[in-house]
């Protein structure tokens, strides 16, 4: 996507400058006799609406089409995680693993495992307020809404350090609403689902 | 050229304190509002460069996370319902009837009625500082059902909600009032397709405004009544109609705060071109276009909800990209074969342009779900809006103050200050808002009182921090150029500009009834051009 | 006659929304979406209706001040003030609109 948007924005961006740049430059009155008469272009300003219009056209089929592998994506989930988000922490279960869990202390963020390079499902739930599961690493957030689930589908990169924040201002300790991700390799993570199956907290 | 007359206070001819408080004429209405709203500036650019200094480091240094809360929660409140809102609808209120000729706007009661009640709005949101729990902790949103009675007790709140409820009655009144002169005041020969473009722009931003903002109105008043024991927005449909009432509201708002200066500064890049304004139908028929696209994009500012059809509201805020492009092609078509002099009001017009660029366009970013669902709610969004109203909105403000200044008070402001203004105003909004979309991309969330040393994002923030400090310098600038322009008094005369529109067929300030003489026939849309023969535009 | 001209642009705008209105259909039956958006929608049209039927003002002498206006404010303000600060707000509103309305009401037939 932002492989996409970003080249688009840029061209649009020196496209419209160098002709601020250029009218700035040319048509200064200290440099000329006197304006021109305005003579209105119907036709190119359609034009130039027609090519906006194409460019927004190609864009949305882009967006449409990313939205749709991100929302309706349907591979096999590998692992599922519970996060409930409240004032002012997360915790996170595991169906698979029924005993272990984390959860956000005085001391530390609480630290969410999953297995990375395959498809995990976040059932996403709130205690009280509306919050929001933001991974960066991902690119991507959810709202923990009110009343509600959401389920996501997400691919986690390896890394034992992924920062993940509550998206979705909530108060007193919305700063301090962080967690952590260990997204492990498939023989790091089967030791780690061990581990923690077999020591219920 | 005539001899001007001696500057005047701009609350003639009723003077004093019943002058000032019950005067009807709309442009002494107008001009205490710029005063009043400046005031609010003053107070949100205080809180704003607090919480650029909290934000300099990690840890806490000036304040508490509810007093960064309390900080923000104002911030956002005060400069949108108190100061761009009511400057940007001021303009109009003080410039539609003289541009169409009127001598009068229509309904000047209900127009000071709109005053008061923003006023004493403003001041009620001011006053929640006092209370026991403190001031809103909202947000500008009043996000439910964080602002509920059980998240967020206190009478703070209740008097947030009833200042921002009355602050928008006034909006509204005032867009009513433009939108009858409008229809019913114009001089004659002044038809719809001779209205300067400012006009145009009021005209869009009013029907937007009476169309859109009752619906804050319904979201205000449940939210009251929610706080006090009437389970208006139960569960999971009710937070999603809180916010559905809000943003429908939310999003027009943001155009409220967009059109009138994108008019203004289109008019001014004619003037100091020297000839007519390209595309001038294309112009009214964009910003028609324009404004009633906006009423169909609120749901792009609850993508991330799972309550709203994503695809239709992204397809709509995409398409939006057409209108606010045509802009664009009619301040270049109207630069390329002008001849261009750069006075101070024409440059923060040209800023204004160049900047909100980065605005627009990294609002067609957050119109795309997938990349929103990344920066949703992240710095990258606080410098998106920022770059619309700051570098967008804010310098097309101080063009149409260094524009108009001259016709409201009849006297001149200072060029070199006006210069240095810009050039500190610039440097200081890109260095504080441009580095905002990276640490958002990389991850800084919004509304944080704090931020961890190990994230990386500190010298990033210092950088934005003393962008801030920067901005600070300029206002200086701007209140320095005031006082000093004041006291030397250059005297204005009618049209120093060489300008456009019926507002400088007449004195500076212009007189009760707005013309003493008999209008300039009216024969195109720049009717004091066709007077000094400037050659009609071929359209 | 000048509001005519008006009525059909405010009009010609209101069916520019009506074709956004519509379109939404084809993509959500969320309720809260559409009920929003069609209130807005038919108030835009209701607008047209005053603009279409507007003519000029007979000529009269405006107030140069309002002291009504102001009192009617503070009054309302007052009223919508009796939700966070109590009742009492609300009484000292209800006096302030009272005031304001019988001021207007001089400034209209008195002068």
């Amino acid at each position: 996507m932002q492989a996409v948007y970003l080249p688009v924005a840029l061209a649009v961006v020196v496209v419209v400058w160098v002709l601020f740049a250029f009218a700035l430059g040319r048509y200064r009155a200290s440099r000329r006799d006197g304006p021109a008469p305005t003579r209105d272009r119907p036709v190119l300003e359609l034009a130039i609406a027609a090519l906006l219009a194409a460019i927004v056209a190609a864009l949305v089929v882009v967006t449409f089409g990313a939205n749709a592998r991100e929302t309706e994506n349907d591979d096999p989930v590998r692992f599922r995680v519970d996060a409930l988000a409240y004032k002012w922490g997360w915790q996170f279960t595991y169906p698979s693993l029924p005993g272990a869990m984390d959860r956000t202390t005085r001391t530390r963020p609480p630290i969410l495992h999953v297995p990375a390079g395959t498809t995990v499902e976040v059932v996403l739930r709130t205690q009280d307020v509306t919050h929001a599961f933001w991974v960066p690493a991902v690119k991507f957030k959810s709202d923990a809404w009110t009343g509600a689930v959401h389920r996501f589908r997400l691919v986690f990169p390896p890394g034992d350090h992924l920062s993940g924040h509550c998206a979705q201002y909530c108060g007193l300790r919305h700063s301090d609403m962080t967690f952590t991700v260990h997204a492990m390799g498939a023989a790091e993570f089967r030791a780690w689902a061990a581990r923690a199956s077999g020591r219920p907290a | 050229m005539s001899v001007a007359a001696p500057a005047r206070p701009p609350f003639a001819p009723l003077q004093g304190v019943a002058g000032t408080l019950f005067g009807t004429d709309h442009k002494a209405v107008a001009v205490r509002t710029f005063v009043l709203a400046f005031g609010f500036f003053l107070g949100g650019g205080v809180l704003a460069l607090l919480m650029r200094t909290e934000l300099m480091a990690p840890g806490m240094q000036v304040t508490s996370r509810t007093g960064y809360d309390e900080m923000f929660s104002m911030h956002g409140s005060t400069m949108i319902y108190l100061f761009v809102t009511p400057v940007a609808l001021a303009l109009g209120t003080y410039f539609v009837p003289l541009q169409v000729g009127a001598a009068e706007i229509a309904a000047p009661r209900v127009n000071l009625l709109g005053f008061w009640l923003y006023a004493l709005g403003g001041l009620i949101v001011w006053l929640s500082w006092f209370p026991r729990n403190g001031a809103a902790q909202a947000a500008w949103t009043g996000e439910y059902p964080f602002s509920d009675s059980t998240s967020l007790p206190g009478t703070g709140m209740d008097m947030w909600i009833v200042g921002v409820s009355l602050a928008t009655v006034g909006a509204i009144l005032w867009a009513g009032c433009q939108l009858a002169t409008i229809v019913a005041r114009r001089a004659p020969g002044m038809t719809l397709l001779r209205m300067p473009v400012f006009t145009w722009a009021m005209l869009a931003t009013c029907l937007m405004t009476v169309a859109s903002f009752p619906s804050l109105l319904g979201a205000m008043g449940g939210l009251l009544l929610d706080r006090h024991g009437v389970e208006v927005f139960p569960g999971a449909g009710g937070a999603a109609a809180y916010q559905h009432l809000f943003w429908f509201y939310g999003h027009p708002v943001v155009y409220t705060m967009f059109f009138p200066f994108v008019g203004v500064a289109l008019e001014i890049l004619a003037t100091f071109s020297r000839r007519r304004v390209f595309g001038y139908r294309g112009v009214a028929l964009s910003l028609l276009a324009f404004a009633a696209l906006s009423s169909a994009v609120w749901g792009h500012h609850m993508f991330t909800t799972g309550e709203v059809s994503n695809l239709y509201f992204s397809l709509t805020s995409h398409m939006l990209a057409v209108p606010a492009g045509m802009e664009y092609v009619a301040a270049i078509g109207t630069l390329i074969g002008g001849a261009l002099v750069l006075r101070a009001p024409m440059l923060f017009a040209v800023g204004f342009f160049v900047q909100f660029l980065i605005g627009g366009l990294t609002g067609i970013y957050v119109a795309s779900p997938p990349l929103d669902y990344h920066v949703h709610d992240s710095y990258f969004v606080v410098a998106h809006l920022h770059y619309t109203l700051f570098a967008g909105s804010v310098f097309g403000l101080f063009a149409a103050v260094y524009y108009w200044w001259p016709k409201v008070t009849g006297i001149m402001l200072g060029e070199r200050l006006g210069r240095l203004q810009f050039w500190l105003l610039a440097i200081g909004t890109n260095v504080t808002f441009f580095p905002m979309f990276l640490v958002g991309y990389d991850g800084m969330p919004r509304r944080v009182a704090d931020y961890a040393a190990s994230a990386g994002w500190t010298g990033t923030n210092l950088i934005e921090t003393i962008g801030s400090y920067v901005i600070a310098l300029g206002m200086l600038a701007f209140a320095v150029n005031v006082v000093t322009s004041w006291l030397a008094a250059r005297p204005a005369g009618p049209d120093p500009w060489g300008a456009q529109t019926l507002e400088w067929a007449t004195s500076s300030p212009p007189p009760r009834h707005n013309f003493e003489r008999a209008l300039p026939p009216i024969r195109s849309a720049e009717p004091l051009m066709d007077l000094r023969g400037v050659p009609e535009a071929s359209r | 006659m000048r509001g005519r001209s008006a009525a059909l642009l405010v009009a010609a705008w209101g069916l520019l929304n009506l074709a956004l209105a519509t379109l939404m259909f084809a993509f959500t039956t969320d309720l809260m979406s559409h009920v929003v958006y069609w209130l807005a929608v038919a108030f835009v049209f209701a607008m047209a209706v005053p603009a279409w039927f507007a003519r000029d003002p007979p000529r009269r002498r405006l107030p140069e001040a309002s002291a009504g206006t102001v009192a009617l404010a503070a009054g309302l303000a007052f009223l919508a003030l009796g939700a966070a600060l109590g009742i009492w707000g609300v009484f000292v509103g209800l006096a302030g609109v009272l005031i304001g309305l019988v001021l207007l009401a001089m400034e209209r037939w008195v002068r």
